[in-house]
């Protein structure tokens, strides 16, 4: 057993030293299932699949608190002493694949006894050609023999500068709840490792529905990400506070594709959208009357502007921006039609809800307060998502559900609104 | 079932007690006779574009006068 105060010190001097560079290597865009939690409990047993030998690396950036003690095959301490003896501070557990040799199992279940974590890749070798290996049983036979609680990650293994890692993190689950009556030890652990392996391969279904996968970097993409660059800097100097309808601080991220549905009271409000959203990549429907010139069309075009012509049923635009919806992008809509500085809210446009139904994603309502000083801090109450799918009774919702889920946006905007009134009154 | 029929049971799912779909013939004005305000038309389209496989542009749209207009589009998308 090698001793832990040492693995602790080298482990924390790694990651100090070699955060930064590694971090800029993955840029990791983690994902936490709903009801899961970013950091592993104690004891645990990480079980992901197998992508890249730098799969350890991410998950020392991913979890940069915990110190997780990673099974690591024999092939990787036969490339000499000074290796071997890294990855022995780093807490590395050698298993020799190919020999009778369970050393590794007892040293698994002892740290997991003293409340440490193990971390596994169960694959035990990287993917030829792309295609994974099966989950090997060890994993199983320890989490049953620990009863330690196992957590699933999954990583896309997008590793490099011009790519981004994304990671997701799945609920903690006791294998021994998955047994199954009846069955002898090997098909019991047969059984075991096939859910674990359902368990981590769900999570990437899961991510990838939930936040579709956009290149790290795209030429075309360049403008729109000078944008966000801009608005995350103008973000202090608009001093931009984002609250719950209740005013309490709003501390959600949108992920995936939705429509954001803002009223429009100045020809600022998308920049004031984009500023309030500026960790995402954004799309918005501009009026094509505002397009202007062709410098002015590409400009606008290139930040996400999408051109739609008010006056008539421009349907070219409307599935230009349903295509982007179900790209995972989000789409800022202004649905009283055009700028209404009495910020009057009794009567929408449809158009929003309709796109939204269209794509399968939520109608995100949003309130941005009017600027009536210059030094006024602008508000932007985001109110709660509707799913436009649940107000739906059948496949192919009527006109009446288009209503309804219309009426239902109107009240959730005027919520924003009154909670917006408030807060500005306030000022 | 011919294209008007496939149409009718479209708008009848759309429309969904709004219209009177037994009224309707292939001479009846979009607007006029039967009702359909723009959003109507735009969402009409849609349901149609995903029943018939076909894609609408913009300019198929001041074609769109009487239903007779969308099943003769229709037809010509769909090489009927």
């Amino acid at each position: 057993m090698k001793k832990n105060w040492f693995i602790h010190l080298f482990l924390g001097f790694t990651k100090l030293t070699g955060i930064l560079p590694a971090w800029l290597l993955f840029k990791p865009k983690v994902y936490v299932q709903p009801g899961a939690k970013r950091r592993l409990p104690k004891p645990c047993i990480l079980v992901s699949n197998h992508k890249s030998l730098l799969d350890f690396v991410l998950y020392l950036v991913v979890f940069p608190f915990r110190t997780v003690r990673f099974l690591m095959a024999e092939v990787l301490y036969n490339k000499g002493k000074l290796f071997s003896f890294m990855l022995n501070s780093l807490g590395g557990i050698k298993v020799e694949r190919d020999a009778h040799d369970f050393s590794f199992v007892s040293e698994s279940i002892e740290i997991l006894d003293k409340k440490g974590i193990v971390g596994i890749f169960p694959e035990s070798r990287l993917p030829i050609n792309n295609v994974p290996w099966p989950f090997t049983t060890s994993t199983a036979f320890i989490a049953t023999h620990a009863d330690a609680p196992i957590v699933p990650v999954y990583t896309d293994g997008r590793y490099g500068l011009f790519k981004r890692a994304r990671v997701a993190i799945g609920k903690a689950f006791t294998l021994t709840d998955y047994c199954q009556e009846g069955l002898d030890e090997q098909a019991q652990l047969q059984h075991l490792t096939n859910v674990l392996e359902e368990k981590v391969y769900a999570l990437k279904k899961e991510m990838e529905d939930a936040e579709p996968h956009h290149p790290f970097f795209r030429l075309k993409h360049l403008p729109m990400d000078m944008a966000r660059l801009v608005s995350s800097v103008l973000l202090p100097l608009v001093r931009v506070k984002r609250l719950t309808p209740d005013g309490e601080k709003y501390t959600g991220k949108i992920r995936g594709g939705a429509v954001i549905a803002a009223n429009h009271t100045s020809f600022f409000d998308p920049f004031l959208a984009g500023i309030t959203f500026w960790y995402r990549r954004m799309h918005f429907l501009v009026a094509e009357v505002v397009m202007g010139g062709k410098l002015r069309s590409a400009l606008l075009k290139g930040v996400g502007a999408i051109p739609i012509d008010r006056n008539g049923t421009d349907l070219e635009a409307i599935n230009r921006s349903i295509q982007a919806l179900k790209d995972g992008y989000l789409l800022t809509v202004f649905p009283q039609g055009g700028i209404n500085r009495e910020d009057d809210i009794d009567t929408i446009k449809s158009g929003a809800v309709l796109m939204a139904l269209r794509a399968g994603v939520p109608i995100v309502p949003i309130h941005m307060m009017p600027r009536v000083r210059w030094y006024h801090r602008r508000t932007v109450i985001i109110g709660n998502a509707i799913d436009p799918k649940q107000f739906c009774t059948k496949k192919m919702p009527s006109t009446a559900d288009i209503k309804n889920i219309t009426e239902a946006l109107i009240a959730e905007m005027q919520r924003c609104q009154s909670a917006n009134l408030h807060v500005g009154g306030a000022q | 079932m011919s294209t008007f029929e496939r149409l009718l049971n479209v708008c009848t799912a759309v429309f969904e007690g709004e219209i009177d779909t037994a009224a309707i013939t292939e001479t009846s004005n979009l607007r006029e006779d039967v009702n359909i305000n723009s959003i109507g038309l735009l969402y009409m389209a849609m349901a149609l574009e995903e029943e018939f496989g076909v894609k609408f542009t913009n300019d198929d749209f001041p074609q769109f006068v009487t239903v007779g207009d969308v099943v003769r589009v229709i037809d010509q998308k769909t090489g009927i």
